[in-house]
C-alpha cells in the first residue's frame, strides 16, 4: 500500500490534502480522469474536484457530505487508485514554469502548514509573494517583521523543508517593506 | 491480518525469489531477517490482532536477534524496536526470509 | 471516582466536577513519569469497580485551574487481550464509569513506527486527545530526529515532546492541557486496518522527517553478555545472589536500629506510666507492635529501591526473559519471577511487585503463591524449632545438618509456591484464553534518582499507612486476651502463687486468661498436631505476624529470657489430658510446627494487602483458608512420616 495521511487546509474546510511520497506522481494541476474507484466517487458526487500538487493529492468533498462519514471510503479508493500510477490524467496548469508552479505549492502547503503555525505561535505571519526561477519570494508581516529571529525561522524552518522536497530551489528571499535580503544556507 | 499484498521487500525483490519459502519466526535462527507474510492465531482473532500491533504486519521486516537459555522465548527486532516473543506466539507469525 | 481525587476541605462532589484527563500509551512509553509530574505526590491508588486492576489517579493544578488526572492501564492496542486492557477499552468508551474528557496518549519518540499505531487507534475513538513524546532526549542522542510541529500537523492534533523524569516539556503540557476543548481533531479517524495503518505511519512518519534512533551500542553489547545462554545464566544467578545479600546484609543493622529505637520507648513508657496497665497496653501491645511491623520497613524499602534500579536500568526485563521458560512450568510468565523473588523478603513487596503483570489472572496465582515463598518474618522461628530439632554439631557430610533442614524449608516454600501457581492458573478460571507472552526490551538506561526515590516512598507509605492498622488492633487485642481477665492479689495467693514472683505471676496471668480459654477450645483442632495449648496460643498470636510466636511462646512459658526461650521449651510438658507429663518438643512436633509454618498464611499485613492490591475480600478469604487447611494437612503428614521415622 502507498503510505498516504490526510491534512486539512487553511480555510477550507471540504479540501483535503492527502500527502503521498514525492515521487509517485510527477504531474501537478487538474485531474480529468482517474482510475475506477476515485472515479466512481467523483461520479456519485461524495468529491466534487480532484487535483494533484507535488507529494499530496487534493480532494475536495462533495455538498453534504462530512470528512468523518466519507473520509475511510476516499482513503479506500485512493489506496487501490494510487495503486495504478498509469491511470491518472492530469490536466497541467498553464503559465508559469513547471517547476515554479510545483515549488509554489510546495511553499503554499508549508505556510498553510507547520512553518505558518509556527510564526504564527510567535505574533507573525508568512505571505508568499512570488516564485520565479527557482526563487521563493516571502513577505514577513505581524511579530516577524524586523525580528531578528525572523532570519533564522526562514532559514531553519521554511527553507530547510523546502529543500527536502524540491533540491532545484535556488533561495528564499524575504520581501519586507524595509528590506531585501537573501536567507543565508 | 491474512492480506498479503504488501509484497515490497528491502531488496526490491518479489519474495517468490527470496528462496526458502515459507517459515515462521520461531524456525529462524539468531541474525536471520525475514519479511512477515501473515500472523493467524487459530481462535484467538485478539492475539493475532496484538501481534500486529506490536509491529508484526504483513511486509514488515523482522530480524531475530537472540535466543533465551532453552531456546525460549526469543528476541526479534521489529519495527526499530526489539519484543520479546514465545515460541508459542513466534509460530503464529509466517515469514519468508530475506537475504542480506 | 469521587475516591480517586480527595483532597482536603474539598468536597467531593466538586472535585468529579473536574475534567478528566487520562494517560494511555504502551507499558515502557513512561506514562508513570508524565504522570508523576502532573500530579506530583498527591495521587491515590485504588482499584477499578469490580475488578483486580490497580488505578492510579490524581490531580494537576495549572495556576487556579484543577484537573483529575488517571494513569490508565498500559496496552499496545485497544483489542484486549487481558482483563488490564478490557479495563482500558472499557474507560475510553465509558462503559460502566465516567469516560475521560480528554487523553493525553503517550508515545516513546524512539519507537514511533510501532507506537503510531497504537495513536491511530485511540484517535479513532474520537476523544479530544494531546500526544505527549517521551525519550525525545534519547531520540537526538542516538542520532535520531523528529519535527514535532510536523508531526502534530500529520497527525491533526497537538504533540508536546517531554523528558518526563526531567521535568522538560512538562510546563508546555500543562499550558496546552488548559485548552483542552479547542485542541485541534483529526479532520477523520485514522484508519485501524493493519495494512492501511501502516501506510498512514509511514507517511506521517516521513511528512515529520523522522529519522529513526540508531541502535544503542551499549544495549547490543550488555545484552551480547546479559542474555548469552550460559554466561547471562551465571550472571543471573550473580545477580540474585548479590540481591540477597544486600536485602539481608544492609538491612539487619537498620533493623536493629528501629527494634533499638522502640526497646528505647518502650522503656520510657515503662518508666513514666506508672498504671501496669496503661503502660502494659502502650509499652508491650502499641509500640511492641508498631516496632514489631516497623521492623520491615528497612527491608520493605531495600527491595523495593533495589528492584525499582533493575527496572529502571533494564535489567527485570532481561531476567524475566531469562526466568520465563522455568516460570511457564507453573503456567506463569517472566515477569512474575521478580514478584516471587521479592517475596523471599517479605510477601508483601512480592504482591505489591505484580503490578507489573500484565494479566489479572497471573496476578492472583502470583499473589496466592507469594506467601508460602520463605520470608524473613519464618527465619525466628525457624531458628528457634530448627535449634530444638537438631543438634547444632551434626553433620551431614560437608554440610550442617541445621542449615540443610533450613535450606530445605526454603525450598519446600519455593517449590510449593510454583505449585500453587500452578494449580490457581489451571483450575482458577478455565475459561478464558491464556494471555500470550511478550515482552518489550528497553535499551539499558541510567534510571532517573526521583522515579526510583519516589518508587520507594510509594511503597514504604502504603505499608505504612494501610497496614500497620491491622497490625496494631491485632496485637492489642492479643495483648488484651492474654492479660484479661484481671486477677486481684488475693485470688493468686489463694491459688498458690508467689506474688513477688513477676514470672510466676505472669505465668498463672496467662494460664487463666482469656487467651488460654482459646488456645484450650482449639485444641480439638490441634491435638492431632501434638500442639499443647501454650503452642495453640503461640500459633494463634502469630497468626497476626509469624515472628511473634517466638516471643509468645517465650511469654507463655514463662521463660526467664522471653526472647531465648529454647531451654525452657525443650523441658515443656504437656500439663494436662492423656498426654500430660509428656515432653512437648518431641521431633515430630516440631516438624508439625515447621511445617505448619512454612505453609500457613499468617500475616495479616499479608492478607491486608492482598485485599487492598485485588480490591475484595474474596481473595485474601482463598489465600487464607486454601494456606491454613494445607498448613494443617502437611503438618499432620509431617508429623505421621517423622513419628514413623523415629519410632
Amino acid at each position: 500500500m502507498v503510505p498516504l495521511h490526510p491534512q486539512r487546509c487553511a480555510d477550507e474546510p471540504d479540501l483535503l490534502r492527502w500527502v503521498i511520497p514525492a515521487d509517485l506522481l510527477d504531474s501537478v494541476g487538474v485531474v480529468a480522469a482517474a482510475p475506477p474507484p476515485l472515479a466512481g466517487l467523483l461520479a456519485d458526487g461524495i468529491l466534487a474536484e480532484l487535483g494533484l500538487e507535488p507529494a499530496a493529492v487534493l480532494t475536495r468533498l462533495g455538498p453534504r457530505h462530512s470528512w468523518g462519514e466519507q473520509g475511510p471510503r476516499v482513503r479506500g479508493a485512493l489506496h487501490a487508485a494510487l495503486g495504478e500510477p498509469g491511470g491518472w490524467h492530469v490536466v497541467p496548469d498553464s503559465g508559469e514554469r513547471a517547476g515554479d508552479a510545483e515549488l509554489r505549492t510546495l511553499t503554499q502547503q508549508l505556510l498553510d502548514g507547520p512553518v505558518g503555525q509556527f510564526a504564527a505561535a510567535h505574533g507573525g505571519r508568512i505571505d508568499l509573494v512570488d516564485v520565479r526561477d527557482d526563487v521563493v519570494t516571502v513577505r514577513l508581516a505581524g511579530a516577524c517583521n524586523g525580528c531578528p529571529a525572523a532570519r533564522s525561522t526562514l532559514h531553519g524552518q521554511l527553507e530547510r523543508r523546502l529543500r527536502q522536497r524540491y533540491p532545484a530551489l535556488r533561495a528564499v528571499v524575504d520581501h519586507s517593506p524595509r528590506s531585501i535580503r537573501p536567507a543565508r544556507r | 491480518m491474512t492480506s498479503r499484498t504488501f509484497e515490497q521487500g528491502a531488496d526490491g525483490r518479489p519474495q517468490g525469489e527470496a528462496g526458502g519459502g515459507e517459515r515462521t519466526l520461531a524456525d529462524l535462527t539468531p541474525s536471520a531477517t525475514a519479511q512477515v507474510v501473515s500472523v493467524s492465531v487459530p481462535g484467538s482473532p485478539a492475539v493475532a490482532r496484538r501481534l500486529a500491533d506490536l509491529g508484526f504486519t504483513p511486509g514488515t521486516e523482522v530480524r531475530v536477534l537472540r535466543r533465551a537459555p532453552l531456546r525460549d522465548p526469543l528476541i526479534y527486532q521489529v519495527k526499530d524496536y526489539e519484543i520479546c516473543l514465545r515460541r508459542a506466539q513466534a509460530s503464529c507469525v509466517t515469514v519468508v526470509e530475506v537475504d542480506r | 471516582m469521587s475516591s480517586s481525587c480527595h483532597e482536603s476541605g474539598q468536597p467531593a462532589a466538586q472535585l468529579t466536577q473536574l475534567p478528566q484527563v487520562a494517560l494511555v500509551g504502551a507499558p515502557n512509553a513512561g506514562k508513570t513519569s508524565v504522570f508523576n509530574a502532573l500530579t506530583g505526590l498527591n495521587a491515590k491508588t485504588g482499584n477499578y469497580p469490580g475488578v483486580t486492576v490497580a488505578r492510579f489517579a490524581g490531580t494537576c493544578r495549572v495556576g487556579d485551574r484543577k484537573f483529575a488526572v488517571e494513569d490508565l492501564p498500559g496496552s499496545y492496542g485497544l483489542d484486549p487481550v487481558s482483563l488490564d486492557e478490557q479495563v482500558l477499552v472499557d474507560v475510553l468508551d465509558g462503559d460502566g464509569m465516567r469516560a475521560p474528557d480528554a487523553l493525553l496518549i503517550v508515545v516513546d519518540a524512539t519507537t514511533l513506527r510501532r507506537s503510531l499505531g497504537f495513536v491511530a487507534q485511540v484517535l479513532a475513538r474520537g476523544l479530544p486527545s494531546c500526544v505527549v513524546l517521551t525519550f525525545t532526549d534519547e531520540l537526538l542522542r542516538r542520532q535520531g530526529a523528529v519535527d514535532v510541529d510536523a508531526l502534530s500537523q500529520a497527525l491533526g492534533v497537538p504533540v508536546v515532546a517531554v523528558v518526563g523524569h526531567r521535568g522538560h516539556g512538562i510546563a508546555e503540557l500543562r499550558e496546552q492541557l488548559l485548552d483542552w476543548r479547542d485542541w485541534p481533531t483529526p479532520v477523520m479517524p485514522p484508519p485501524v486496518d493493519p495494512g492501511e495503518q501502516d501506510a498512514w505511519v509511514e507517511s506521517v512518519l516521513s511528512y515529520a522527517g523522522y529519522r529513526v534512533a540508531q541502535p544503542h551500542g551499549l544495549t547490543r553489547r550488555l545484552d551480547a553478555v546479559l542474555l548469552h545462554p550460559l554466561l547471562g545464566t551465571v550472571v543471573f544467578f550473580a545477580v540474585m545472589v548479590l540481591f540477597f545479600q544486600t536485602v539481608f546484609a544492609l538491612a539487619a543493622p537498620l533493623q536493629g536500629g528501629v527494634e533499638a529505637f522502640f526497646g528505647v520507648l518502650s522503656e520510657w513508657v515503662s518508666a513514666h506510666v506508672t498504671n501496669p496497665w496503661l503502660s502494659g497496653l502502650f509499652g508491650d501491645a502499641l509500640i511492641g507492635g508498631v516496632g514489631g511491623v516497623l521492623v520491615f520497613l528497612p527491608q520493605i524499602m531495600l527491595l523495593f529501591l533495589l528492584i525499582s534500579l533493575l527496572e529502571g536500568v533494564g535489567y527485570m526485563s532481561r531476567a524475566a526473559v531469562l526466568m520465563d521458560r522455568v516460570m511457564g512450568r507453573a503456567g506463569l510468565e517472566g515477569r512474575a519471577f521478580v514478584a516471587l523473588l521479592s517475596s523471599f523478603a517479605c510477601a508483601i513487596p512480592g504482591i505489591m511487585a505484580t503490578r507489573t503483570l500484565p494479566s489479572a489472572k497471573d496476578r492472583i496465582a502470583t499473589m496466592m503463591a507469594a506467601p508460602l515463598m520463605t520470608c524473613a518474618a519464618r527465619l525466628p522461628v525457624y531458628v528457634v524449632l530448627i535449634g530444638l530439632l537438631v543438634d547444632p554439631a551434626a553433620t551431614f557430610g560437608p554440610f550442617g545438618l541445621q542449615g540443610l533442614v533450613m535450606f530445605g524449608l526454603y525450598l519446600l516454600g519455593a517449590v510449593s509456591a510454583m505449585l500453587a501457581a500452578w494449580a490457581f492458573k489451571k483450575f482458577g478460571d478455565r475459561r478464558s484464553q491464556p494471555t500470550p507472552f511478550y515482552l518489550e526490551m528497553p535499551p539499558y538506561r541510567l534510571p532517573s534518582p526521583r522515579a526510583v526515590l519516589l518508587a520507594v516512598w510509594g511503597a514504604a507509605s502504603s505499608f505504612l499507612r494501610k497496614c500497620s492498622t491491622i497490625i496494631v488492633a491485632t496485637t492489642m487485642v492479643l495483648w488484651l486476651l492474654l492479660n484479661l481477665p484481671l486477677h486481684s492479689t488475693e485470688q493468686m495467693q489463694a491459688a498458690g502463687v508467689d506474688t513477688a514472683d513477676s514470672a510466676a505471676v505472669s505465668a498463672y496471668v496467662v494460664d487463666h486468661s482469656y487467651a488460654a480459654e482459646v488456645g484450650r477450645l482449639v485444641a480439638p483442632v490441634f491435638d492431632p498436631l501434638g500442639f499443647d495449648w501454650r503452642i495453640n496460643v503461640g500459633v494463634l498470636s502469630a497468626q497476626s505476624a509469624r515472628e511473634t510466636f517466638v516471643a509468645t511462646l517465650g511469654q507463655v512459658a514463662a521463660a526467664e529470657d522471653p526472647e531465648d526461650p529454647a531451654d525452657a521449651l525443650r523441658a515443656m510438658t504437656y500439663s494436662d489430658g492423656p498426654r500430660a507429663g509428656e515432653l512437648i518438643f518431641t521431633a515430630p512436633t516440631i516438624a508439625a510446627l515447621l511445617v505448619y509454618f512454612a505453609f500457613a498464611l499468617q500475616c495479616m499485613a499479608t492478607v491486608g494487602v492482598i485485599r487492598r492490591e485485588t480490591g475484595t475480600w474474596r481473595w485474601p478469604l482463598v489465600a487464607f483458608g486454601y494456606l491454613t487447611v494445607t498448613a494443617w494437612l502437611m503438618a499432620y503428614l509431617a508429623r505421621t512420616v517423622t513419628a514413623f521415622f523415629v519410632g
